[in-house]
């Protein structure tokens, strides 16, 4: 199957800032997580791939089509939530539903009215006063009522309450059920980009630190506790980053560099990437 | 497009309420100065309400950048050049109503005033033509600057759209009355025309520019 985006040496440099030669793939059909601190790249990354800012080098390919000749038609088969909804503020409803009936080909009112119910989105209020989780379930609903095939969400979940957020998870992942169907997604609560992604990538000071198959790097990966002598016998090509407290030491293992026997404890996504990015600061 | 054109209706419907008080306004003023106190028609009047009429594609463009509709608009099946035109073609179909309404207007204003004659008719031609062309004003000014500071809000836009605007304002008794004098090129026929051409021109500048910009 064909992948959903391939990027290829993105770079967009700004005064104080530089996303350096980006290279990312999202596979047909599967869910790509992208994590990073704040001002990591996340959203100037996706910024770029939308068209929103220009890039200054790089190739974009969006579901196998140039995404430099043919963007504006693309995006009819994208659904995109940024952290920023979008949407003027005196907007109700049915204006909203009138413009994006006239935007998208392949809108879909019932869709859209079924997830207005569903999210107990108000259809008299103007869109400025919706609380910041109500703007955010707006966007998803549009995201979701034109029959995208890709959609492409910059903190997306931010402002919702854990049980919507769950029940948007859920939502999200039944999108990709559809094998034509993929997400790039970019979050900080990074539990619920272990719960969904397929695929995780880290992103650190403008460049992509690792690009991975989830299960792979959950298998490839572990904590081990042990004391610095401990640590200090193993291949330091091994060890990705530490932790020292009063008790030990934490170090972030590769599990085929370490000797049968030792205390190895499973590792989490979010332990992942704290471990590398501070071993790098 | 027409998604485009549906959402600048809804935001001028929504957002520039107030914008209609000074053509109803100047309408009143029309009708009673013509119906009730036998005056001519004045080209002030006419000027001012194309001009309101005309500012408001341009004046929506703030709301849309504290709403951050000008990012969420560029994740939508449209290309630059669309975005930019549904602006101008909207102030087009706005000029185009306010030349329908306002004519109307007028001539009821003679005929029930009785001032129906040829010279009353081209006097009212001629402020028509000159009405044109300030409605057209604000997009040929206003816009290329929006689009040059899209994605800021108040500053330097603010303050160069304040100058233009204080201009336009002065400008615009100076150039309504020189019509209906025969002035400004030709009774406003050239005037209108002169500014079709450089609505144009601030068409494809504003394009360029956004084409070049980061939202």
């Amino acid at each position: 199957m064909e992948n959903a985006i391939e990027i290829r040496g993105l770079v967009k440099e700004y005064k104080d800032f530089k996303l350096d030669s980006v290279d990312l793939t999202l596979p047909g059909g599967c869910i790509l997580g992208l994590i990073g601190e704040n001002g990591a790249g996340k959203s100037t990354m996706i910024k770029c791939l939308l068209g929103i800012i220009h890039k200054n080098q790089g190739s974009i390919t969006i579901l196998g089509r140039d995404a430099d000749k043919e963007l504006a038609d693309i995006k009819e088969d994208v659904g995109v939530v940024l952290d920023d909804v979008g949407i003027p503020d005196t907007f109700k409803y049915k204006q909203i539903n009138s413009v994006m009936k006239c935007t998208f080909r392949n809108w879909d009112e019932a869709v859209f009215e079924g997830y207005m119910d569903k999210f107990g989105l108000p259809k008299n209020k103007k869109f400025k006063d919706f609380s910041r989780g109500m703007k955010m379930k707006m966007g998803i609903a549009i995201a979701l009522s034109h029959n995208a095939k890709l959609l492409v969400l910059d903190e997306a979940t931010n402002g919702l309450d854990p049980v919507i957020r769950d029940e948007v998870t859920d939502i999200f992942y039944e999108f990709t059920r559809d094998e034509k169907h993929s997400i790039l997604i970019s979050s900080h609560i990074v539990s619920d980009l272990e719960k969904l992604c397929d695929y995780i990538s880290f992103i650190h000071k403008g460049r992509v630190l690792l690009n991975e198959e989830k299960d792979i790097l959950l298998e490839e990966y572990a904590i081990l506790s042990c004391t610095e002598d401990d640590l200090s016998e193993l291949d330091p090509d091994a060890i990705r980053g530490k932790k020292s407290g009063k008790y030990g030491v934490q170090a972030l293992v590769k599990r085929d560099g370490v000797p049968a026997g030792m205390n190895l404890s499973p590792v989490t996504i979010e332990e992942l990437f704290v471990f590398m990015i501070k071993e790098i600061a | 497009m027409k998604g485009l054109l549906v959402k600048e209706k809804y935001s001028i419907c929504n957002t520039c309420k107030l914008f209609f008080i000074v053509p109803l306004a100047f309408y009143a003023v029309m009708i009673i100065g013509t119906v009730l106190k036998g005056q001519k028609l004045a080209g002030f009047p006419v000027g001012m309400i194309f001009m309101m009429m005309g500012l408001m594609p341009a004046s929506i463009i703030n709301q849309e950048v504290q709403s951050k509709w000008h990012i969420g608009v560029l994740t939508m099946p449209y290309t630059r050049n669309q975005i930019v035109s549904s602006k101008y073609i909207m102030a087009l179909i706005i000029t185009f109503i306010t030349l329908i309404v306002t004519g109307d207007v007028m001539i009821s204003c003679l005929l029930i005033s009785g001032q129906m004659d040829s010279e009353n008719v081209l006097n009212a031609v001629k402020m028509l033509f000159g009405g044109i062309g300030m409605g057209l004003m604000p997009s040929i000014i206003f816009m290329p600057v929006n689009f040059k500071f899209y994605n800021t809000v108040g500053g330097l836009r603010v303050l160069i759209g304040a100058l233009l605007g204080g201009f336009m304002g002065g400008s615009n008794m100076m150039i309504m009355d020189s019509v209906q004098d025969g002035g400004i090129f030709g009774g406003g026929f050239v005037f209108m025309c002169l500014s079709i051409v450089l609505f144009l021109i601030s068409w494809g500048v504003s394009i360029l520019l956004f084409r070049k910009k980061d939202a």
